[in-house]
């Protein structure tokens, strides 16, 4: 094995033994676990509820116990009078019952039920009620079928979503641009939280070979050169297994519980549209690939691994400024969002939002992914100069200057 | 071999290093002394390719010494490093790996090599349950486990007790008789004199001694006397040519301005006969190197 694999192996190994890498990865995991395990004990808990229906009108009574209940209620047809449904309410035997009184042509409906029993959703009891008494209504009227169908066939009311290409209409899928936003906003979170970690992480990583003074035994035995790319290739392995635990967790999580969620009802995988889901993909990678070659030159700098924090302390800040530039974008199109999202540091948050929202055109879009890729380049040019010069170099004065320098 | 020729750093205003040239052979123990700041980590940098230097060259048998030679480097930095949450095994196999020795040869090597310095724990154990001597000696194996032919040691011996310093001394000397060619940084003269073939003193990135350990003692004459004799103070001080008397006790240390001066010592230290002790020698290396560091500062 090269020496280059060999601390690319080193690298995760011991990444894959710290707590908090491990506890980073299984995150997604536990929170679609926990997800599942909420929906699975509130789909045991709560049964359908056992009801009673009692009337006078034993014909509005049969109509009703052979009403559609749509799995809502389950409707006990032996309890045929009030006293005994309320003999089995007490026994808690049914969930409660309806009485519902049909005199003078007024149809007056009362559900009792015990405080202690399962809930019953009413809405489809009420539409059951209401269908029959229009029925009995029509029916007193002479109505025909056709003519009660007519009656109540609602008006027609539909959403079409279009959105402008360089003054063109394009038609949108149903639906779609809500899931490119809901897509691009999770998109979003996750470049700027793995930004932060991994570029911590990595920073960490070389400033305490720095600090404990092992780097002086690794340069001595590997290039630096050829230490950095196998630091940053490990990391991108580490991101890559985390990008997957969180991906799969994700797919499972939609795939098995999303109809219980309500922000997720109407998400469906199959209407994701390969174009936004490449250029999140690109924004995402090249993205955190900037951040974490940036943070591997900053961690170089520093003499100690407490100094960390401080030396990284300018990129979290753009990180956090560009995550919050993202809420702006989605209402606003101003001419600073717009410029913000073809700057690499800036466009991996704002570019997404923009083209989901349809601020953005494609083109533009790859525009900004070409910029970040070639911003990409030249950090990766630069880090290595940094950590070739400062890996060795033990003086505090360096971080100041170089970054008095940067922010001048 | 190995050959420095002619090196010169400079950081700044301040020169680091300044004109230095040795060789040093396969087989030969070099011995690298000087204060704190006096460029010896600088030439550890400069050989191992790590600081280009200003001008001048090093060489591993005729051609550049440069970082694809590094596998056949031991190098012991002056601050010690390891993997805190590495088992001993571990932290060698990486280290050995990173020098181009496979894991299964290191894993093979280790149990004679814990032997050889004693380690007290087992391959198993975490180095940060070690204690601090040996985690040195973890670091001393995880240098020389790979058979290096060019070994580079920047202060072995600091917070080494004498016994693990006479191990690693030995150790030292094993390597050398393997026919690695090593130096090694001290300010404890001491174990400069009993293992180097060759010595080399800087101070402040000048080379002030540089030569076999022998011919630099030497070179100064036979200027120094331990006596016990009927001779007191005064009448040693009265004798021509004696610049010092220090009592020791029974003993005399005397320091003569020339070696023939002895000569004229010993014949009136014996002119009753026998005398317990007289012992003529060169200054010893440690009287040399405080000699050297006054002159610099005068």
């Amino acid at each position: 094995m090269s020496k280059f694999w060999v601390i690319v192996r080193q690298v995760i190994v011991k990444n894959f033994k710290t707590p908090t890498y491990i506890v980073m990865l299984l995150t997604p995991v536990i929170a679609m676990l926990g997800i599942g395990l909420f929906i699975f004990i509130s789909n045991q808990t709560s049964q359908t509820p056992k009801i009673a229906i009692v009337s006078e009108n034993q014909a509005f009574r049969t109509a009703l116990v052979h009403a559609k209940t749509n799995g809502d209620y389950k409707v006990k047809t032996n309890l045929d009078t009030e006293n005994k449904a309320e003999a089995a309410l007490s026994k808690e035997k049914i969930d409660g019952y309806l009485v519902v009184d049909t005199k003078n042509n007024d149809i007056k409906a009362t559900y009792k039920t015990r405080t202690n029993g399962n809930d019953l959703d009413k809405s489809n009891l009420k539409n059951s009620i209401n269908g029959i008494k229009t029925q009995l209504s029509a029916s007193k009227l002479g109505l025909s079928n056709k003519q009660l169908k007519e009656l109540f066939t609602p008006a027609t009311f539909e959403t079409k979503s279009v959105s402008y290409t360089n003054g063109k209409q394009k038609a949108q899928k149903n639906n779609q641009q809500a899931i490119n936003l809901i897509l691009a906003n999770i998109v979003t979170v996750l470049i700027y939280i793995f930004m932060l970690n991994y570029a911590s992480m990595i920073a960490q990583e070389i400033a305490t070979e720095k600090g404990s003074k092992i780097m002086e035994i690794l340069v001595s035995s590997v290039k630096p050169r050829i230490q950095f790319f196998a630091k940053v290739t490990a990391m991108f392995v580490l991101i890559l297994i985390q990008v997957a635990i969180t991906a799969l967790s994700a797919f499972i999580g939609v795939k098995y519980f999303g109809q219980s969620i309500s922000m997720l009802k109407g998400l469906n995988l199959n209407e994701l549209q390969p174009s936004i889901v490449l250029i999140l993909a690109l924004f995402f990678i090249l993205g955190v690939m900037l951040y974490t070659i940036v943070a591997a030159g900053l961690g170089a700098l520093v003499a100690r691994s407490d100094q960390v924090g401080q030396a990284i302390s300018p990129l979290s800040m753009i990180a956090l400024a560009a995550y919050a530039a993202s809420f702006i974008a989605m209402n606003s199109n101003s001419i600073l969002v717009k410029i913000g999202s073809f700057v690499p540091f800036v466009s991996q948050s704002l570019m997404p939002v923009r083209y989901a929202i349809g601020n953005a055109t494609t083109s533009e879009a790859y525009i900004s992914i070409v910029l970040l890729a070639i911003a990409v380049g030249f950090s990766l040019w630069g880090a290595v100069r940094l950590y070739e010069k400062h890996v060795l170099d033990y003086s505090d004065k360096k971080l100041w200057r170089f970054n008095f320098k940067r922010s001048k | 071999m190995l050959e420095v020729k002619h090196l010169n750093k400079r950081f700044g205003d301040m020169v680091a290093v300044n004109d230095e040239s040795f060789t040093l052979k396969e087989g030969e123990i070099l011995g690298l002394i000087g204060q704190n700041g006096a460029g010896k980590t600088t030439t550890f940098r400069m050989i191992l390719d790590l600081l280009k230097p200003d001008s001048g060259e090093v060489l591993w048998n005729g051609k550049p010494f440069t970082q694809d030679e590094h596998d056949l480097v031991g190098f012991l930095p002056e601050e010690r490093g390891l993997y805190l949450k590495m088992t001993i095994e571990q932290q060698v196999v990486y280290f050995a790996e990173l020098r181009g020795q496979k894991p299964a040869v290191t894993k093979q090597k280790l149990d004679s090599w814990m032997n050889r310095f004693d380690v007290k724990g087992k391959k198993t154990d975490k180095i940060k349950d070690l204690s601090k001597g040996n985690q040195q000696k973890v670091q001393v194996i995880a240098t020389l486990i790979h058979d290096p032919k060019f070994i580079i040691l920047d202060e072995p011996f600091s917070g080494l007790d004498p016994v693990n310093a006479s191990l690693l001394e030995k150790g030292i000397e094993d390597m050398r008789a393997q026919g690695a060619a090593i130096i090694y940084s001290s300010h404890d003269m001491g174990n400069v004199e009993k293992i180097s073939d060759k010595l080399m003193m800087l101070r402040r990135g000048e080379t002030v001694l540089n030569g076999p350990t022998e011919s630099i003692r030497d070179s100064f004459g036979d200027t120094r006397i331990t006596l016990q004799s009927p001779l007191t103070e005064s009448e040693l001080l009265s004798i021509d040519g004696v610049e010092d008397v220090q009592q020791h006790g029974p003993r005399f240390e005397v320091t003569l301005s020339d070696a023939e001066v002895g000569k004229e010592v010993f014949k009136k230290a014996t002119k009753n006969g026998y005398i317990k002790q007289f012992d003529q020698q060169p200054p010893t290396l440690d009287e040399i190197f405080r000699m050297k560091v006054g002159e610099g500062n005068e």
